[in-house]
């Protein structure tokens, strides 16, 4: 037998970013505690450094590793989504853990190894490689969530992720297994590659694997009723890498839900859409609503989180509805590429104001005191000017004020349903929205127009790699807000070329 | 070609002063102060200069471009997708041809030696890093208003000039007169500006686009020729530029605008921002062609300006009003071109305007310095002994704004003045044009007048300068004396690339520019391959507007430029007459005729109708409106709130039973589903296992059991 050729080319960003988690752990031993900083700078060297090589490949379109891993635009463009994600979590990370006593060295490893497993199920070809992904990802956060030992919460949240999360993948993974049943194969081309077009007619058996499969899925992204462990996880973990699971997992996961739903499960639209539409109300509705009742900041943005994923489903059931609605004529996959733009687009947006948020949210708390009730916001604006405009700029952002990267993103997502005729999901998200403004602007009136009850303490302070992050991340959310031209056209050229 | 490779940089030459105008804008205030205070004039200056340098290079790399098919040497670059709504696609995108590429030149050459000049007149302000940071993104923003590609581009350099024009007239904000005159600068731009974004509007609803090369390519196929659209296209592009450039009637806020620094005054109050309404006009000649009607309006508008604000030039004793009362006169030269059909002309006169007005404004700054201030030229007089330099400078500018030859203003004067004596309008004739010349004429003679007043009560007679200024009287400084320097050799030769064939001249700018700008009345030579491709519009042109150029001799042309110099000398010789010869006759004319100096001083009441009928009427409608809230709207308020004080004492037994009851009602509701919820999320994992495990069955019962 021969060995098949190893193209090392097709992986360089996840070898580079694999190679300096290593390097960084190995660094850390050796140097001196004082000097931990230039660990943040190994590792955004890294960042930069596959960022590059992202973009060397990002032409190429074919598939390496005998078919497992896919090398197109597609992957390379959520790539940079999680490399901008793992960049800016370092950026806001070391704040935090100095103020907590936590081990720079292994957190920032487990950060880079997490981006790994991301970036391989964004280009995963097949189910086994999308699993691996799925579980290098999962596993370094089951880690990182325990990494305040001394804190119960943080250990409750580890385990509590770890025993769902491993009940998840099990699901996952018994729904991989009846589809390799059917098809005799893990690669994505399943369905079509199947000799047996008989098997396919059988309903039943079809629809187990993409029910649990689905499920599987549904949990990573926090759908509801999936989301259980979100809050608890959310509000346990550190918080940067709070902010980092709100964002690199359910992007991951988007990124394999639209390559397996749109591909591999193309023949079976019409059921997916309907689980896909249930679970976009029903998480769209829960997440807003109960975001009202949070009266802590981590809380009420995990519940948001939660509801910014009902809206990303809704430009999945529109893609499918499209290739659904009439047969694969040319309009039809016009409206299929264009409802997945929108959720590549979302998904960008919400990269940016969310890793900002958190951002402001680590950048205000204390040793003492994570300062993270809403009724520590009250005042901002007079005690941190900037940091309380920057907030303000996110909080409208996310809740998709004309103007800002958000907004793009809500406008093409309803647009999409719209289009495709999916109008009680857009007058839900468009309701929900409504609601949402509500907890939004609710901070920003705390900054603003409330004074502080009782003695204030003061605020950590402002100037830090944590704050760059927040400036960078409010820069990228105005900028694309007014010329997003350049994003959406990058994310159409991907699309076109997946769907090819 | 190696040089052609320069063209993809383009986008280099706004981002120099935009990149000044943030470095100066950001750190100015903290660290540009007091003994640092020379860093922003050297940032300001550099800016400038690097894109002088990047926009001379780019308009010779233009040479190495391919004429398209329409003998344009067009170059485009689109550097980003700006905005894109559905069918409604506007790029950020650059385009270099040859009107642009004069715009250009004179943008960043003028525009860099006034900021060398600014650097000795701001001197020991205080103020510098403010005046150079506005000066830098005045500079980015008229770039981009003569470099984009697409009326919205124009739009945001049109009202990013109109910013910084406020932000400079009201430079010393400290000062009433300052802060008010910004004020009224940017009130009255607003009227323009209406009309110009009405007329892209209506430009986008007709061609569905706001390129300039889609829009003006589909002009003739889309419009009818002098139809109702492309009329009113073009009236509201006018109204907009009536207002940026000081046009009757919005000519007002121009005078006042002269509350700002010098500079200033020189730079966006004569050479460039005033002036982009010529440009925009020039640039929308496919349209305007178009619109003959439209055209009369903008050359009647053009004449009564240049005319009007001439005879208000002749009574002012302020410097600086004179010369901008002389800078409205003038744009109404230029506006005089184009409604002939000349834009050629108009540009031409644009570009010499630029030096020798730039000149004027800045020797009139650097006798206002020198006189400590004093702006009145009843205080000065035979300042020539004092200020050398400045006195030769100045003279030169004169000759230029009078109209001798060789100078500068003479060639671009005379051509719009040959050009409109020629013109034959479809609609009104050739007598049209010929009116046009006489009244051009006549504000030539004043020109020539006023300009010679100035110069004499200025540079020569008596002096009447108080003892006390007098003891600071001086010479300003080099960094102030080498730009007047400079733009006094522009002021000479810069007409010379101008010079008519009839003077046996080649007329270089002419070809240059009438690729873009001549279509038709290139069409009528035939040379041309554009207008000759059978465009209808192109050939009524051909009979209306080119029919004249052969027509008439080269002895009348050479006629009429005696005639032209005949004027000037004229208005010369009674200025040294009545001024030098005579002191006396200005003030017996005065006695003889009080109410028309009274008039003339007091610019033909003007402020005074527009302050009685339209800020008037405004406040008496305010008013009215102000007088309707307090006793219609607050008593129906107060009517509606006292029956509702009535209703709800009525209503309180059923409030309290039954509203009270429902609302506690939904309370209860939402309270009863949150426990529910918090119930659900009870941080038992074996509990959230369940929920996940019954989703799945759920799910499971819906796809597999029940279909």
């Amino acid at each position: 037998m021969q060995i098949p050729p190893i193209d090392f080319t097709a992986v360089y960003p996840e070898v580079i970013v694999a190679l300096v988690g290593l390097l960084v752990l190995a660094v850390d031993i050796f140097i001196k505690p004082q000097r931990k900083t230039s660990l943040s700078a190994i590792a955004l060297v890294g960042l930069v450094l596959a960022f590059l090589t992202t973009m060397l490949i990002w032409d190429r379109n074919e598939t390496a590793f005998s078919g497992m891993v896919a090398v197109d635009s597609y992957a390379q463009f959520f790539k940079l989504i999680f490399i901008f994600s793992a960049a800016l979590t370092v950026l806001i990370s070391p704040r935090y853990l100095s103020l907590n006593n936590i081990s720079v060295g292994e957190y920032l490893e487990l950060v880079l190894f997490c981006t790994v497993g991301m970036m391989v199920m964004a280009s995963a070809n097949d189910l086994v490689t999308i699993y691996i992904g799925l579980e290098l990802m999962a596993i370094s956060i089951y880690l990182m969530a325990g990494f305040q030992r001394d804190n119960p919460r943080s250990c409750e949240a580890s385990m509590k992720y770890f025993l769902l999360g491993s009940f998840a993948s099990a699901l996952l993974l018994y729904g991989m297994s009846f589809f390799y049943g059917i098809t005799g194969t893990t690669s994505l081309q399943g369905f079509t590659l199947s000799p047996n077009s008989n098997i396919i007619d059988s309903e039943v058996m079809t629809r187990l694997p993409l029910v649990l499969m689905t499920v599987g899925f549904a949990f990573k992204i926090a759908a509801v009723p999936f989301h259980m462990w979100t809050p608890d996880v959310y509000e346990g973990a550190p918080t940067p890498l709070t902010a980092f699971m709100s964002v690199g997992p359910k992007v991951a996961a988007f990124a394999v839900i639209m390559r397996v739903y749109m591909k591999t499960f193309g023949a079976l639209v019409p059921d997916w859409v309907q689980m896909f539409t249930l679970l976009s109300i029903l998480t769209m509705i829960y997440g807003n609503v109960v975001a009202v009742a949070q009266k802590s900041m981590k809380r009420m943005l995990a519940y948001s989180s939660i509801a910014h994923a009902g809206y990303l489903l809704i430009g999945i059931v529109s893609a499918g509805t499209a290739t659904e609605m009439t047969g694969g004529k040319a309009m039809s996959a016009t409206f299929a590429s264009e409802s997945m733009m929108s959720v590549m687009v979302y998904l960008f947006a919400y990269m940016f104001m969310n890793l900002g948020t958190f951002a402001v949210v680590i950048s205000l708390g204390r040793a003492d005191n994570p300062r993270d009730s809403l009724a520590d916001y009250a005042g901002l604006a007079k005690r941190r000017p900037l940091t309380a405009l920057l907030m303000t700029i996110l909080l409208l952002s996310l809740m998709g004020f004309p103007g800002t990267f958000g907004f793009i993103g809500k406008f093409y997502i309803f647009k999409a349903a719209i289009v495709t005729g999916n109008l009680t999901l857009a007058v839900v998200g468009v309701l929900m929205s409504v609601v949402a403004a509500f907890y939004y602007v609710r901070v920003v009136l705390y900054m603003y127009m409330r004074e502080p009850e009782g003695e204030v303490l003061a605020e950590g302070d402002a100037i830090s790699s944590t704050m760059y992050a927040i400036v960078v991340t409010t820069m990228f959310t105005l900028l694309f807000g007014v010329a997003p031209g350049f994003i959406i056209d990058m994310a159409r050229y991907t699309i076109e070329r997946m769907l090819a | 070609m190696a040089l052609r490779q320069v063209l993809d940089y383009i986008w280099l030459i706004p981002v120099f002063p935009l990149l000044g105008f943030v470095t100066i804008g950001l750190l100015g205030r903290k660290f540009f102060k007091g003994k640092t205070e020379l860093v922003p004039s050297i940032i300001g200056c550099a800016s400038v200069f690097l894109s002088f340098v990047t926009s001379v290079l780019c308009v010779l790399a233009l040479r190495h471009i391919e004429p398209n098919a329409e003998g344009v040497r067009v170059f485009t670059r689109e550097v980003f997708m700006w905005i894109e709504m559905g069918a409604f696609r506007v790029p950020f995108k650059f385009q270099l041809d040859p009107l642009s590429s004069v715009m250009i030149l004179v943008v960043t050459g003028v525009g860099f030696l006034i900021h060398v000049y600014s650097h000795g007149y701001m001197h020991k302000d205080g103020g510098q890093y403010r005046f150079f940071a506005y000066m830098n993104l005045f500079t980015c923003a008229m770039l981009i208003l003569v470099l984009g590609g697409n009326f919205l581009m124009m739009f945001i350099g049109w009202e990013g000039v109109g910013l910084c024009s406020y932000l400079l007239i009201g430079f010393w904000f400290g000062k009433d007169s300052a802060a008010n005159a910004g004020k009224k600068a940017f009130v009255t731009n607003r009227v323009g500006d209406f009309g110009f974004a009405l007329g892209m509007m209506l430009i986008f609803t007709n061609f569905g686009s706001l390129d300039y090369q889609t829009v003006f390519a589909a002009a003739p196929h889309t419009l009818a020729y002098n139809g109702a659209i492309v009329t009113a296209i073009t009236m509201l592009l006018f109204v907009g530029a009536t207002g940026k450039s000081a046009q009757l009637p919005l000519y007002v806020w121009l005078p006042d605008a002269m509350e700002g620094p010098t500079p200033t005054s020189a730079l966006i109050h004569a050479a460039t921002m005033v002036t982009s309404g010529v440009y925009m006009v020039s640039r929308c000649n496919a349209l305007f062609s178009m619109a003959p009607k439209t055209l009369i309006l903008v050359g009647a508008i053009g004449a009564a300006t240049a005319f009007f604000s001439a005879t208000i030039g002749l009574a002012q004793y302020d410097i600086k009003k004179v010369l901008a009362y002389s800078t409205v006169s003038q744009l109404g030269y230029m506006f005089l071109a184009c409604g002939v059909a000349s834009y050629t002309a108009g540009i031409f006169h644009l570009m010499t305007h630029a030096f020798f007005k730039a000149l004027l404004f800045l020797g009139a700054g650097s006798v206002i310095h020198g006189m400590s201030g004093d702006q009145d030229m009843r205080n000065m007089g035979a300042l020539k002994k004092h200020m050398p330099h400045t006195c030769w400078t100045f003279m030169i500018a004169y000759i230029a704004i009078a109209g001798i030859p060789p100078f500068a203003g003479f060639f671009s004067k005379d051509e719009i003045l040959w050009k409109a004596f020629t013109y034959n309008s479809p609609v009104l004739g050739p007598m049209w044009g010929k009116f046009l010349w006489a009244v051009g004429a006549a504000a030539a003679l004043m020109t020539a007048f006023y300009m010679t007043r100035l110069i004499c009560l200025t540079f020569f007679g008596e002096s009447r300068v108080s003892h006390e200024a007098e003891h600071h009287l001086h010479e300003s400084p080099g960094a102030m004396i080498y730009p007047l320097m400079a733009l006094a050799v522009l002021s000479v030769v810069g007409g010379w690339v101008g010079i008519p064939e009839a003077l046996g001249g080649a007329n270089h700018f002419h070809h240059f520019l009438a690729p873009v700008l001549d279509k038709a009345a290139l069409g009528a030579h035939g040379t041309h391959e554009a207008a000759s491709a059978g465009l209808a519009y192109a050939q009524e042109m051909t009979a209306h507007v080119g029919g004249g150029g052969e027509a008439h001799s080269r002895s009348l042309e050479l006629l009429m430029m005696f005639v032209s110099i005949a004027i000037a000398g004229a208005g010369i010789g009674v200025g040294y007459f009545m001024y030098i010869k005579n002191p006396n006759i200005p003030l017996l004319l005065q006695f003889k005729l009080p109410g028309l100096h009274k008039a003339l001083l007091n610019k033909w009441y003007v402020d005074e109708i527009y302050n009685f009928a339209i800020v008037g009427g405004t406040k008496q409608f305010a008013n009215i409106l102000c007088w309707f809230d307090a006793n219609i709207i607050d008593g129906t308020v107060n009517g509606v709130a006292w029956l509702g004080r009535t209703l709800s004492s009525a209503s309180i037994l059923f409030d309290g039973g039954v509203v009270d009851g429902a609302v506690n009602l939904v309370g209860k509701i939402v309270e009863a589903s949150s426990n529910v919820l918090r119930r659900i999320q009870t941080g038992y994992v074996q509990n959230y296992a369940l929920v996940m495990a019954i989703g799945v069955f759920v799910f499971l019962s819906i796809y597999i059991l029940f279909r």
